[in-house]
């Protein structure tokens, strides 16, 4: 599957200490945070993005490591919106996550964590994809994007199983599954929901649902006043 | 017992606010119906303010138009979100399912969520075919977006189609407690303080009172707005008037802050400035004297709380369709055969600032007739426009032009369409007819009727012409290219805004709506609308013979007057 790309393989993990006295993760050999100063170094970071998160509340942050970053990113975007904002991580190395949720090293509610080994898995999760449509900034961890680069350009570059078989096992009710694969299952994916509707000589209610759904999408947030 | 009606009104905030007339109308004859409205969410925020709205169901339509076309989504994403922002709905049992809004993605959720029994408004049938709950939404959906004589009014079509009385009355907007008391606090001070000096400038003792009149200044299409001039002029003229005193009233964002900033360039930022969100506009509005504004989502909430409108129509503002429709009111535009008639209304058709003839002194003006009815005919206004008035008669809305420039033929093409209309409806109202003969010269009158009969017989002659080669048909397939052709020309008169148009765009939409089993069927049912048609066309006919009787009575009549008098003169010699 073009879209099955997973978590590098861990050769090594090891946790040491900073001179501040944080929890560093270190994965294949690659140090997460800054030995000396991660929580300096997050709000560095931090700094850094200001430009690229602009004035946005959301922020999809690509690495989890052990939080500073994370931490430091949401008292940013406190000071700025105060409650009125999420955080998404997203995160390929499970034991990362377990041992931030079990440490409780992120300090504020308002981020949500999202791990899957593969990259695939990621875009059927709901929750992520309701966070996805609100467009929010990206925001790339420099050293957890390093170590998993592959894992993250994919993610980058995701394009979703457009064929109508991705597309009916991911429909979320019996009968619009059993109506998709009636209706639309042998057309490919070129023609449009009212291209095959509009040729039936009897059409179902389920009809007027995609029917109405073409018309939304195809005429986009501008038009609204066209009569029938 | 509780019955539910639903609302699917997928328009803008002007549409949902002037949907709260029809609402508060069912209201008012069964206070116990439960209304519920489904809106797109970008809009929702303005249903929190109708009263009898008691939930209001979205549809989030960015989202779903993100999830569909971005490539990152699957396509089932967009499919669910719509599936599930309509099950709900569909499961309920609705005793109306009104299609207000009328375009084509209500008209496809209405075909989903009514059944056969409780639709109002057009609908699909099982065929794909479209359905009219009525006549009444024939004229909504046909008439209104096709004839540029609009002869009813937006609000009273849709009052018609449902089958409810107009409601009298102040609308029900919820307002907030303490935004009423700082608005009248503060718009009262300025009242006050205005009064006071405009009596000592009177040396009067008296209780003058000076009118608070609030500007509203953007509007969302660049073509609606009142140019900057204009605006400039027009602020300058009101604070000149020592009975008058502006204020502008602008949305919290950013460009109307700046236009204002602008506007307060010319005037040592001394323009009082009222900024204020959906929740507390209300409060604004029921607390000034008179709104002046463009066809705009403001003119609409004025007009459910009873405050005095004076619409400037510019651009693409369909103030015949959906102008401000409170008795009293007062509409400026400009010469209505200078504006382009287009995509179903009266306006400019590039959505670009227009050109227009409306100056600021013509605004002036007509705020002060509006406050003396009385200068309307000592009023003058720029050549070319046109200044009219709501009015109500027993068939509802009706716009009479005051002062301007105004088309005589215009004026009676209006009137004859409206009593058209009516008459092809069953209305048997002889008033627009009878205004036609008593306020427009004869000779105007009896062109008319000429222009009419000319076009009555070229109708005539396209449908007999259709029906011929219908029959024909019946003979054998070889002559469907010939009717076909016939049907074309005869469905060009639809565009033709000639007054045997009302009754082909009726033709035309009970062809489209035609759901025939078989092909003889079919040719039987086309000859039937065909017949019907001619009946129609017959209508038309006796209408004008009325007329002409009636122009003829009063060309006698005014030369037998003239007569009387020549003889009084010479038997005074």
């Amino acid at each position: 599957m073009k879209n099955f790309v997973l978590a590098p393989p861990i050769d090594s993990f090891q946790i040491k200490y900073a001179k501040t006295g944080q929890a560093i993760p270190v994965i294949n050999d690659v140090h997460l945070h800054s030995i000396y100063y991660p929580i300096r170094e997050a709000e560095a970071f931090v700094t850094k993005q200001k430009t690229i998160i602009g004035e946005k509340k959301q922020v999809l942050l690509l690495g989890l490591g052990y939080g500073y970053h994370v931490n430091a990113l949401a008292k940013y975007l406190f000071s700025s919106f105060g409650d009125d904002f999420e955080i998404c991580v997203i995160e390929p190395f499970e034991q990362l996550v377990v041992d931030v949720t079990t440490l409780s090293l992120i300090n504020t509610d308002k981020v949500k964590i999202f791990s899957s080994n593969n990259v695939a898995d990621l875009f059927d999760n709901l929750e992520l994809i309701n966070f996805l449509v609100k467009r929010p900034a990206v925001v790339a961890h420099p050293s957890s994007f390093n170590l998993s680069s592959k894992y993250f350009k994919a993610f980058l570059e995701f394009k979703a199983d457009k064929s109508a078989e991705g597309i009916s096992a991911r429909l979320c009710d019996e009968s619009l599954k059993v109506f998709y694969h009636q209706n639309f299952t042998s057309s490919g994916q070129q023609r449009s929901y009212s291209e095959i509707i509009n040729k039936k000589t009897k059409v179902a209610p389920l009809d007027f649902l995609f029917l109405a759904l073409d018309k939304i999408t195809s005429e986009g947030t501008k038009k609204l006043t066209e009569q029938v | 017992m509780e019955k539910n009606i639903l609302i699917i009104n997928l328009k803008r905030f002007g549409d949902i606010y002037q949907a709260t007339q029809l609402i508060d109308s069912i209201i008012a004859v069964d206070p116990l119906m439960n209304i519920e409205m489904l809106v797109y969410s970008e809009f929702e925020k303005v249903t929190k303010t109708i009263q009898n709205i008691s939930k209001a169901h979205i549809i989030d339509r960015e989202k779903i138009i993100s999830l569909k076309n971005n490539p990152v989504y699957s396509d089932a994403f967009s499919v669910n979100e719509l599936f599930v922002a309509l099950e709900p709905l569909r499961k309920r049992k609705w005793d109306k399912v009104i299609n207000y809004s009328g375009d084509n993605v209500s008209t496809y959720i209405t075909s989903y969520l009514a059944t056969e029994d409780n639709c109002l408004g057009v609908s699909f049938n099982e065929k794909n075919i479209i359905k009219y709950s009525n006549r009444w939404s024939m004229v909504f959906n046909d008439l209104l977006t096709s004839y540029k004589y609009t002869p009813i009014n937006f609000s009273d079509t849709l009052h018609n189609m449902v089958g409810v009385k107009r409601a009298e009355g102040a609308n029900h907007i919820i307002t907030n407690e303490k935004h009423n008391i700082v608005a009248a606090d503060n718009l009262n001070r300025i009242r006050q303080k205005e009064s006071e000096t405009l009596r000592r400038a009177k040396g009067s003792t008296g209780t003058e009172t000076v009118k608070i009149v609030g500007l509203q200044l953007i509007t969302s299409q660049a073509d609606k707005n009142i140019p900057l001039n204009v605006m400039i002029e027009l602020l300058g003229m009101l604070l000149d008037d020592p009975q008058k005193y502006p204020v502008l009233l602008i949305a919290p964002n950013e460009t109307e802050r700046r236009y204002v900033n602008r506007l307060n360039e010319y005037f040592d930022n001394k323009l009082v400035t009222i900024e204020s969100d959906f929740v507390a506009l209300p409060s604004v509005l029921s607390n000034i004297d008179l709104l002046v504004a463009p066809d705009t989502v403001v003119k609409h909430l004025a007009d459910l709380l009873k405050t005095p409108v004076v619409e400037v129509s510019l651009g693409s503002g369909p103030f015949l369709k959906q102008g401000t429709n409170n008795v009293g009111n007062l509409i400026l535009t400009d010469l209505l055969e200078t504006r382009v008639w287009f995509d179903g209304q009266i306006g400019s058709n590039d959505g670009k600032s227009k050109q227009t003839n409306i100056k600021a002194e013509d605004i002036f003006n007509a705020i002060t007739v509006y406050f003396n009815s009385a200068l309307e005919t000592t009023t003058t206004l720029s050549s070319k426009i046109s200044l009219y008035r709501v009015e109500k008669d027993s068939k509802g809305t009706i716009y009479r032009p005051v002062s301007g420039d105004v088309n005589a033929s215009v004026e009676i093409m209006r009137l004859l369409s409206r009593h058209t209309l009516f008459t092809l409806m069953g209305i048997k109202d002889f008033s627009d007819l009878e205004e036609m003969i008593a306020s427009w010269p004869s000779a105007a009158v009896v062109e008319i009727i000429k222009t009419s009969r000319d076009n009555v017989v070229l109708a005539t002659k396209l449908l007999l012409n259709t029906l011929r080669c219908l029959i024909k048909t019946k003979e054998g397939s070889r002559y469907g290219q010939a009717f076909l052709n016939a049907l074309d020309e005869l469905l060009v008169e639809c565009d033709a805004h000639q007054i045997t148009s009302i009754p082909i765009i009726f033709f035309r939409a009970k062809l489209e709506a035609l759901s025939s089993s078989s092909a003889e069927q079919n040719i039987s049912d086309v000859e039937t609308l065909l017949y019907d048609l001619k009946a129609n066309v017959q209508m038309i006919i006796a209408i004008l013979n009325t007329i002409e009787n009636k122009v003829m009575e009063r060309i006698r009549a005014e030369k037998e007057k003239k007569n009387d008098s020549t003889n009084e003169a010479a038997d005074g010699n």
